[in-house]
């Protein structure tokens, strides 16, 4: 009554919409509790990233042999709703606000997860784990840590994931020979990387007379390490309080002004949105410093294998991220502790779904998942790892089911589990790899550099609305930035220090300031911090 | 007529500046066909240009092996052919009694239905919508809630508008009805529009694309429009997917699939195009006054 | 009256089915617009998440930066329509003054194309064709001035780029609506016209023009219907930062705070700011056309 009284004609076509919904609804539940007389197993709706990536002869996403697998497996009568891979956020939305949302959920964003934790379409988890679960529950209580991970403000746990040792993501590639040929050595310090910078681009260290190389490049993700020598990331400690990184930022983007205006990097990385042209250089053989990752199997193709077709003489390092004012610093790192999996409130069984989802963490699935049925799709090699019989057949078989792989705990696996095993010695160029693995590894987990923010990205808060506007308002600060780096003497760094500095101002910025510090004064000791990321080391032999 | 010498180099005007218009949209439908002929080496290096480079199939054996690119094909035809069917003929039934001076209501139907151009509810409410219907998962959902393009409709009416009043006239002596006068008259007068427009409507159908992935929950009703992006996303993902080290794998790149992916989805609309070109045919009206 | 309605009752039959389609799928849907005025959350949905009035509508305009989204928006569009809106007119114009028709056709087909290609792709071009450090045209302009030309990163060739390469991408296909509006003009007329001895471009003038007159204004209130929307993936794609001062556009704007949280309840109020603009002008364009009697209605 009182509604139709504020907004009669929205009303009377929602009235429109609630009549078709609840009828709608009342029909789901028939036909819901028809199927779970006729089956013995509880039904449990589960989403299912769909990447268009499962072969033809295997099915699709949502009736294939893993999905046959598993259902002969769990204890629960799994139908996947297919989630397109691009458009997921959107798609789950839609579902969530029509009450068709899975059971079960897996979703990689951690911001649209803590959303449907806002605004209560998650169940809590805690009596679940404690009830039905034994696998999960196990690899909890050999990693308390995790908790700290899955718990929201109010305390109660959320969220599952899955668990993999720290190791080096991103790597700091140095062309070795280029070094070697203009008689220099690796740079430590930031100056010395402006100085190698400078001399790959003036001194023509391929020697082919011309003048068609660059030291660095400042797009993709080697400008972001640029900026994480400086430990420009934000928000960073200071006495103990998380602040905005001003200073950071400013001696950063100096930085980068001096690279781009000594030539070292190409004018065009403003273009460069995902860095496609630095890669497209480096494997050319045009780029002296870059950074690429370590972290998989197709890294070697992507980062090493292409460079050595094109320029068969290139010797490649991963270096330590050079020392700067600020510290020494990780070039980036995984997260160890990854959360990916979430219940639906409405879950009509809550039960059945921490049942799939400890099935899901078992080492029976992580094993089959991962490398098939032993014997058929994989062998045990020489260092005891399963590895694919033939590789085409395992990635027409096996490679695709990524997706099952959500909470697939590679600390389960052991050595397994790292890169390292995978890699086949025999093989020069795999070999060479392996160097460069370590060498990254190394350098991102030695003693003597630390993590350049507070914890990994994924596991910082989440703003309320409010104040995720004045994020949005204040990101134009990096384009500022870059306007200095591009500009020459017309616009220096302190003169967009300025600018950036009233922009913050003038948009609330304070706000931001406040709500970070808050957060760390109260959650310091619960939160999943870098020191929490590094008790995950895989322990040496 | 002997032409002057003005006109002569107007003409010749016309023909360079045509000229260099098609060739100017050309030159990237070379390079990406080009782009898509050759193989990974030659344009991750970005060596390709004008003309392909290694001469290889590669993109083209991937788009068409292993995928259903096939049945998206059928998919995407009948999502097309359908549509513009219910489409054209929901069209013509809105803009023909919106022609008609006579019709009740004629203006606030107007002005209610340009209203729906500049106001919508987004994206949640069309969803809860079609899905209270009941037309979650069937390609209703991608004909209904887009059956009638106020731009379209307008544009439907204005021409019919363009029919001149002694073809109207002339209809009434001879007693004929609305039914009759639009199917026998306004039709066949309006072909250029009605071909212009089932050229928008399907374009628009073929290259449908969010709202498949948001109303379409069994991948085996994709298009092709999904599938091939799908392609394009996971070449990018390849890096989470392989599981024996890349060389062999790693036979494409995105921007290789990407370029095969639009010659195969722009290929039907250039067959399709010259075939719509026949109805502009000049001067259609005069017949019709003159019988 | 009964004669009226003799004449009514096949045009309501006829218009019934659109009436109910556009209530059920147009209607119904805009009620979700209320969350505008809402602070909309999943679990109590359209209907029960609580009102809030303006807010959403202060917190929109209290932004520093919404001014400058604002204008913006209407620059890049506006200056979009200024430019371009001629193009598809003149290129429909000489196609029809081509005798050939084997050439004609072969044009009209390839200007057609580039519609088919996403922002990406002229994205990709663009960069290839203007960049600073090996760009085409670069090379052409070093060679003349002995320098390189930020072409990309100055404002005012940026937005010529721009607006240059929305025409590039959209004319061909804007004028087949021109072309089939030139086949219902009286051939006819073109003999009276060379009858009375006018030359080509009188023709042209006295003819063709008048004879797209109704499509020519029907397209420009129709194009100014759409005024806030610059389309997404266009500006998405050819921004950089050295020119975010002038690229920042609503639809941008509104992916970067939708990236970090699901503000459906301000989206909504953008998209009504949006629309709300987008009809005054259509009913200001609407009335001055009316004046020479072509309006909507």
């Amino acid at each position: 009554m009182k509604m139709a009284k504020s907004a009669k004609a929205a009303a009377l076509a929602a009235a429109l919409l609630t009549v078709t919904v609840l009828s709608a609804c009342s029909k789901d539940e028939v036909t819901a509790d028809k199927a779970a007389k006729e089956g013995e197993k509880p039904n449990l709706t589960v989403s299912m990233y769909d990447r268009g990536n499962v072969p033809k002869e295997m099915g699709t996403i949502d009736n294939n042999r893993w999905t046959k697998w598993l259902n002969e497996n769990v204890p629960v009568n799994a139908q996947y709703i297919p989630i397109p891979r691009g458009e997921s956020v959107q798609k789950l939305n839609l579902l969530f606000a029509s009450g068709d949302a899975p059971d079960v959920v897996f979703e990689f964003d951690t911001g649209f997860r803590n959303q449907l934790y806002q605004q209560k379409q998650l169940l809590p988890v805690d009596d679940l784990i404690e009830k039905y679960s034994t696998n999960y529950k196990e690899l909890m209580e050999k990693y308390p840590v995790m908790k700290k991970a899955a718990v929201k403000p109010d305390g109660k746990m959320y969220e599952f994931g899955r668990v993999g040792y720290l190791t080096g993501f991103q790597a700091l590639f140095i062309r070795q020979d280029w070094l070697d040929n203009l008689g220099l050595k690796a740079p430590e310090t930031a100056e010395e990387f402006f100085e190698v910078a400078k001399a790959f681009t003036e001194q023509d260290p391929d020697g082919n007379g011309v003048n068609d190389t660059f030291g660095t490049a400042l797009s993709g993700e080697t400008g972001g390490t640029i900026g994480t020598m400086f430990q420009s990331v934000g928000w960073v400690l200071q006495d103990g309080k998380l602040v905005r990184a001003w200073d950071q930022a400013n001696a950063a983007n100096d930085f980068k002004k001096r690279l781009y205006d000594a030539g070292t990097v190409d004018k065009d990385f403003l273009a460069d949105k995902n860095g496609q042209k630095a890669q497209q250089d480096w494997n050319n053989g045009k780029i002296g410093i870059f950074v690429g990752r370590t972290i998989d199997l197709a890294n070697v193709g992507q980062y090493y294998e292409q460079l050595k077709k094109n320029v068969p003489e290139a010797e490649v390092k991963a270096i330590k991220l050079p020392s700067s004012e600020f510290g020494r610093f990780a070039i980036g790192v995984n997260n160890p502790v990854q959360m990916t999996t979430v219940i639906n409130a409405n879950a009509k069984n809550p039960e059945a779904a921490m049942q799939y989802i400890d099935f899901m963490a078992s080492k029976e699935a992580v094993d089959m998942l991962r490398f098939g049925e032993e014997g058929v799709d994989s062998v045990k090699g020489e260092n005891g790892c399963l590895r694919p019989i033939d590789g085409e057949k395992f990635n027409q078989e096996v490679a695709w089911n990524l997706d099952f792989q959500l909470l697939l705990s590679r600390v389960e696996m052991g050595e397994c589990g790292s890169i390292l095993s995978q890699l086949d010695p025999s093989k020069p160029l795999e070999k060479e790899f392996m160097e460069l693995v370590k060498e990254n590894d190394e350098a991102n987990l030695s003693p003597d550099v630390e993590y350049a923010s507070i914890t990994h990205g994924e596991h910082m808060p989440t703003l309320p609305d409010d104040l995720s506007v004045i994020n949005a308002n204040v990101s134009k600060i990096d384009d500022i930035y870059n306007k200095a780096i591009t500009s020459g003497s017309a616009y220096t760094v302190d003169q967009a220090y300025a600018d950036a500095l009233n922009l913050w101002k003038k948009s609330g910025g304070e706000q931001l300031e406040t709500f970070y510090a808050d957060w760390y004064d109260t959650n310091k000791d619960t939160a999943f911090l870098a020191k929490d990321m590094w008790e995950f080391i895989e322990p040496k032999k | 007529m002997r032409k002057s010498l003005g006109e002569r180099i107007g003409q010749a005007g016309v023909y360079i500046v045509l000229s260099a218009a098609g060739l100017l949209c050309l030159l990237p439908l070379v390079h990406i066909a080009s782009m898509s002929l050759s193989s990974l080496q030659a344009v991750s290096a970005g060596k390709v240009t004008l003309y392909p480079v290694d001469f290889s199939f590669s993109a083209y054996r991937q788009l068409f092996e292993g995928t259903s690119i096939v049945n998206a094909f059928v998919n995407s035809v009948v999502i097309t052919v359908v549509g513009v069917a219910l489409s054209m003929l929901f069209t013509i039934l809105a803009a023909y009694p919106l022609t008609r001076s006579y019709f009740w209501g004629r203006q606030a139907f107007t002005m209610g239905i340009v209203f729906t151009m500049l106001f919508g509810g987004g994206l949640i409410p069309t969803y809860l919508t079609v899905r209270n219907l009941g037309l979650i998962d069937s390609y209703w959902a991608l004909w209904l809630p887009g059956l009638v393009s106020v731009f379209n409709l307008l544009v439907l009416r204005s021409f019919m508008q363009n029919i001149p009043e002694e073809v109207d006239d002339a209809a009434r002596i001879d007693g004929c009805g609305e039914w009759r006068y639009l199917l026998r008259i306004v039709l066949p007068l309006s072909t250029p529009v009605l071909a212009t427009l089932a050229l928008f409507y399907g374009v628009g159908y073929w290259n449908s694309f969010f709202n498949v992935l948001m109303y379409i929950n069994t991948p085996d009703k994709y298009n092709i429009a999904v599938l091939v992006q799908q392609m394009i996303q996971s070449q990018m993902m390849l890096a989470q997917m392989s599981t024996s080290s890349s060389s062999e794998n790693l036979v494409l790149s995105p921007d290789m699939v990407n370029s095969a992916a639009i010659i195969v989805m722009v290929l039907p609309m250039l067959v399709v195009y010259p075939f719509l070109q026949k109805h502009f045919v000049k001067g259609v009206m005069i017949g019709a006054v003159k019988g | 009256m009964s004669r009226t309605w003799r004449r009514n009752l096949p045009l309501l039959l006829m218009f019934v089915p659109v009436i109910l389609f556009f209530v059920v799928f147009k209607y119904v849907p805009i009620g979700g617009a209320i969350i505008a005025f809402k602070k909309y959350n999943l679990m109590e949905g359209v209907l029960h998440s609580p009102w809030v009035g303006m807010d959403n509508f202060r917190m929109l305009f209290s932004t520093p930066t919404t001014l400058e989204i604002i204008r913006n928006t209407l620059m890049l569009s506006l200056l979009s329509i200024v430019v371009g809106f001629p193009f598809p007119i003149v290129l429909a114009i000489l196609l029809n003054e081509v005798g050939r028709m084997w050439f004609k056709r072969i044009v009209q087909t390839l200007v057609y194309l580039p519609h088919f290609f996403s922002w990406i792709i002229v994205s990709g071009i663009i960069v290839t064709v203007f960049s600073q450090q090996n760009g085409l045209v670069n090379g052409i302009w070093e060679s003349l001035t002995g320098q390189s030309y930020p072409f990309l990163y100055r404002e005012g060739s940026w937005l010529s780029i721009f607006v240059g390469s929305g025409v590039w991408k959209e004319a061909g296909f804007s004028a087949i609506i021109y072309l089939a509006a030139l086949s219902g003009i009286d051939p006819t007329l073109y003999e009276a016209a060379e009858m009375d001895g006018a030359s080509r471009w009188r023709q042209m003038w006295h003819v063709t023009l008048p004879g797209l007159r109704v499509t020519i204004v029907l397209m420009l209130i129709l194009s100014l219907g759409r005024v806030m929307e610059v389309g997404f993936d266009q500006v998405y794609m050819l921004q950089n930062s050295s020119v975010s001062d002038i690229s920042e556009v609503i639809s941008t704007y509104i992916y970067k705070v939708g990236l970090m949280g699901s503000q459906f309840s301000l989206t909504a109020a953008i998209g009504l700011f949006e629309s709300l603009v987008g009809l005054v002008l259509v009913l200001g364009a609407n009335a001055v056309a009316k004046k020479f009697g072509s309006g909507l209605w």
